[in-house]
């Protein structure tokens, strides 16, 4: 039996939509319909999916910084909280758990308070938890920017005085300033120019080794994820279609968005030939999801059952889920 | 392998000198290069500076009449004359400087102080708290202020310290606007998000994140809402329901000299006070522009 | 050969800051054919988006300026022209379009209103003939009920769709140079498949040359025929496509070639570039990218090199490759 570190059980997440003088609740945007996933223990697993298909709500909504609508989330084998019992850890709880599951953010320009030194933003998590005094949380902070390889003493520089690659690494910094089991990268290196990207990719491979993390790697880009994650979850509008490894997902992709989505990467190399299957359409609207299948409006192989029935998820290989009618 | 991934970064980043610069620190340098901004900052030490020290500076007491000695034009003996009842004129005037500054800081400090709170908890909490106090701001906005100033000095009586609350009272809708409105934005950046993963309290990040951040703002405002406080003073002692005689202020003091005698024979008793009035004003609006610049990041360039 | 659309001979574009003046463009020399797409690659601040301003005469006054160089178009000057024959160009012979469809779009007018302008300024089309170009013009871009959406705002449409009006804007009086900024790195990947897949049909249909500007090499290989690379102001590497990709000879080429996920297998480490780009306030004295590069040599640190053309066009900015050519010149 694997080690579950994390069980995401039928998580939901609607934000009303409201209209009118008396913001009377029209519907719901969902951002996040239904998903089930885990994650073992060392791994690194990957959320992809284009924008506003409710990646980065997910990592959110799993970590309590958003109020969830439904389902559970368990995490290292205690429950976060479970909307349909109607539980859910106390404050003081959820403060301690906290230090165990932190975040990387995607804008380092926005992720840093301006006003705060490096310091007191690195030690601001020790500090609150009373892990250290303040003169050992300082050492600490150092230690820490060295390992992200920034100099010790930036502790008492302003976030300004980087730029965005080294405000990164004092994201990832502060991330593991409270010596967490687990990471949610939400895009951490989409703001970032290609030779940062791979400098920063490298620092988390070489930090999730050392420290023994496991990540939820959330990301657009399909090449980072391909090559970065372990197990990969394919988003569209708020629910997966496929979650399959890594290796499964990019030999033998199986629903027909993944299929499109991997041959919409653009070419690495000139003399490649790519069979490109391109999407009609945009995206609809998460405020008013097409029945069924979500994906039928621009699905190549669209039959009559995916315009009225929601498919099931079904395994077609070990650990490869798929939602499609075609299977 | 940690001194490798150390090793490997070290060349990565050559940031030259050891102690950074904060905002606030580059901020004040940027003022310091606003020309108008100095000005309004010399100007303004130099009137705290007479108004605290105005015992020591003149001689002579602020009620001190002299029967014999009245209407005076301005010599060695009395800088600026002396009025009806042969009081110094400087005297009351640096006298006065102290009501005046004094009413613009107690009175925009009490609407700062209720604005920022109430601004702070409506923009951070939102939905009902937020409706409920904008409702209010709303009401409060209704009030055409001089009107509703003047009714409630004559209702409470004309004093100094009625002046101070009433002006606060009356304004601190408007910097509670602009501080929800502000504190809405800081809100929804990723920093907050940070602190909340790392587990802090609402209380821990309205008080660490989100009021530094707006404190720009709120300074930059405070600047100006001591002019308009010291503008409300000024008119509502001219009304005669602000500060009472014999207690100097400058707006009593054109107050005193609304007679077309006195407009027409004895300048000194006018236009001092009013020309302090404006230089005080137009400092204040200097250096709150400047302070504007300086502070706001957004108009980096 | 190919006749050149678009010549750049020398230029300097220099922007004064607060802490002085830094040259963000630096004698650079650029060809583009014509209908052809040519790829301007490199990370941000090095220069790409300052060049094609500067091209279109756009530089932000008063702290930008170009104060060197040629721009010839169809063998003319443009840094020649009075601003009145620039208007003329802008739009009608080389057009552009931004990263940002959104901001680049007035949100108050309609998308026929917005595109109509530009027809009825450069072409003089009026009333019912501008509405049809209009029609037509989204019709070729793709944009599905083009008839009811050139009656839309801008806020209606979803971000591929505004840049494909933004396309079809910049086609409307059939130019002969396009330049295209980031044009895709706002969109979603497959939103960007389609719209890469439209420009390049569009390119060849219409045969106009197409100025990419990018930092996504796989936009790049997709698209260009020709690439060049800059580095901190300069190009670092100029030529044909698959050489580039092929046989990057600067290291920095082969160290962006090499950060590049897609072909490292799962477990690898990526080989990054060290390091970042330096200030333009602070360059180094010799070659830019001697304190990232993974073979430096001592020259490195004194002069700058020169780019040098080896074969078939391709150039490169190295000192090493520049010692490496000679040696094999004099066998």
């Amino acid at each position: 039996m694997e080690d579950r570190i994390l069980e995401v059980q039928s998580l939901k997440k609607y934000f009303p939509i409201k209209k009118g003088v008396f913001s009377r609740k029209v519907g719901d945007i969902k951002a996040v319909d239904d998903i089930s996933f885990y994650i073992n223990r060392g791994e690194i697993f990957g959320l992809v999916g284009e924008s506003g298909c409710g990646k980065s709500t997910t990592g959110r909504t799993i970590l309590n910084l958003l109020e969830p609508t439904g389902g559970s989330v368990t995490f290292d084998g205690r429950r976060i909280y479970d909307v349909e019992e109607n539980y859910r850890l106390s404050t003081e709880e959820m403060a301690l758990m906290r230090r165990d599951m932190q975040m990387i953010f995607q804008d380092p320009y926005a992720s840093l308070d301006p006003r705060m030194s490096v310091g007191a933003i690195v030690t601001e998590g020790m500090l609150k938890h009373k892990i250290y005094d303040k003169k050992e949380a300082m050492e600490k902070a150092k230690e820490l920017l060295e390992l992200c390889g920034l100099p010790a003493s930036s502790i008492k520089k302003y976030p300004h005085e980087f730029s965005g690659g080294q405000r990164q690494r004092i994201g990832i910094a502060r991330s593991l300033a409270l010596n967490p089991k687990f990471i949610i990268g939400d895009e951490p290196i989409a703001a970032l120019d290609v030779s940062i990207q791979a400098q920063v990719l490298t620092l988390m491979q070489d930090l999730i080794e050392q420290f023994d993390l496991t990540c939820l790697f959330i990301s657009h880009d399909l090449c980072v994820v391909r090559y970065f994650c372990d197990r990969i979850g394919v988003m569209y509008l708020g629910s997966f279609v496929e979650v399959g490894t890594s290796d499964h997902l990019f030999e033998n992709p199986m629903h027909p968005y993944t299929q499109a989505l991997l041959s919409a990467i653009p070419k690495s190399m000139p003399i490649e030939e790519k069979q490109r299957i391109i999407l009609q359409g945009d995206v609809p609207s998460p405020a008013n999801p097409p029945k069924g299948c979500k994906f039928h409006t621009r699905c190549p192989y669209v039959k009559d059952i995916c315009k009225e029935q929601v498919p099931e998820t079904k395994e077609l290989e070990t650990d490869h889920f798929v939602s499609c009618h075609l299977y | 392998m940690a001194n490798n991934i150390a090793n490997k970064s070290s060349n990565i980043s050559k940031v030259q000198g050891e102690e950074g610069t904060s905002l606030w620190k580059i901020g004040a340098k940027r003022l310091i290069k606003n020309k108008l901004a100095v000005f309004g900052i010399v100007v303004l030490s130099i009137l705290i500076i007479l108004s605290v020290l105005a015992p020591v500076i003149t001689p002579y007491d602020r009620d001190e009449t002299n029967l014999t000695n009245t209407y005076q034009k301005p010599s060695k003996e009395h800088w600026l004359g002396t009025d009806e009842l042969g009081r110094d004129v400087f005297t009351r005037l640096i006298y006065g400087g102290r009501v005046s500054l004094s009413v613009g800081l107690v009175s925009t400090s009490i609407s700062v102080i209720i604005g920022v709170l109430l601004g702070a908890i409506g923009g951070y909490y939102g939905k009902v708290v937020d409706n409920i106090i904008m409702r209010i701001v709303d009401i409060f906005m209704c009030f055409p202020f001089f009107i509703m100033a003047i009714t409630i000095a004559a209702i409470l009586g004309p004093s100094i310290w009625n002046v101070m609350i009433i002006s606060g009272i009356l304004s601190w809708p408007s910097i509670a606007r602009i501080v929800r409105a502000e504190v809405m934005t800081v809100k929804e950046r990723e920093f907050v998000e940070a602190s909340k993963a790392l587990g802090l309290t609402p209380i821990e990040i309205i008080f660490r994140h989100i009021l530094p951040n707006v404190l720009a703002v709120v300074i930059v405002y405070t600047t100006l809402g001591i002019a308009s406080g010291i503008l409300s003073e000024a008119g509502l002692s001219f009304l005669g329901l602000g500060v009472k005689q014999p207690q100097p202020s400058w707006g009593n003091m054109l107050s005193a000299a609304q007679n077309l005698r006195s407009l027409r024979l004895h300048w000194w008793l006018w236009v001092p006070p009013g020309l302090l009035v404006f230089i005080t004003i137009l400092s204040i609006n200097f250096l709150g522009d400047g302070l504007r610049d300086a502070l706001d990041p957004k108009l980096k360039h | 050969m190919d006749k050149n659309i678009l010549q750049i001979e020398g230029l300097v574009t220099e922007f004064s800051t607060s802490e002085g003046k830094v040259t963000a463009v630096n004698n650079i020399d650029l060809n583009i054919k014509k209908g052809k797409i040519m790829g301007l690659v490199g990370e941000s601040g090095c220069g790409k988006s300052v060049t094609s301003l500067s091209i279109m005469r756009l530089v932000p006054k008063p702290y930008g300026n170009i104060s060197k160089g040629k721009i010839l178009f169809k063998d003319k000057n443009l840094l020649d022209l009075n601003e009145e024959d620039m208007r003329k160009v802008r739009g009608n012979d080389i057009s552009m379009i931004f990263q940002e469809p959104m901001t680049a779009l007035n949100p108050v007018f309609t998308i026929g209103y917005q595109i109509g302008e530009v027809l009825e300024l450069h072409l003089g089309l009026k009333g019912k003939e501008n509405l049809n170009r209009c029609i037509g013009l989204l019709e070729k871009v793709g944009i599905p009920r083009p008839e009811k959406v050139v009656h839309e705002y801008p806020h209606q449409l979803s971000g591929g769709m505004r840049q494909r009006v933004m396309i079809a804007m910049a086609l409307s009086c059939n130019p002969e140079l396009l330049i295209a900024d980031e044009p895709t790195t706002a969109l979603d990947v497959t939103i960007q498949a389609q719209v890469l897949e439209i420009m390049k049909g569009l390119s060849k249909e219409l045969n106009t040359a197409i100025l990419l500007i990018t930092h996504d090499l796989g936009v790049v290989a997709e698209m260009c025929h020709d690439v060049a690379v800059m580095y901190a102001g300069r190009i670092v590497e100029e030529g044909n496509v698959k050489d580039i990709f092929m046989n990057p000879m600067h290291y920095y080429t082969k160290g962006l070639m090499a950060s590049r996920p897609n072909l490292v297998k799962k477990g690898e480490r990526l080989k990054c570039i060290p390091g970042m780009v330096p200030s333009l306030h602070n360059m180094p004295k010799g070659c830019a990218f001697e304190p990232r590069c993974s073979n430096p040599m001592d020259i490195c640190k004194e002069k700058m090199p020169e780019l040098i053309e080896y074969e078939n066009g391709h150039k490169v900015r190295c000192w090493a490759v520049e010692m490496e050519g000679n040696r094999n010149h004099g066998r």
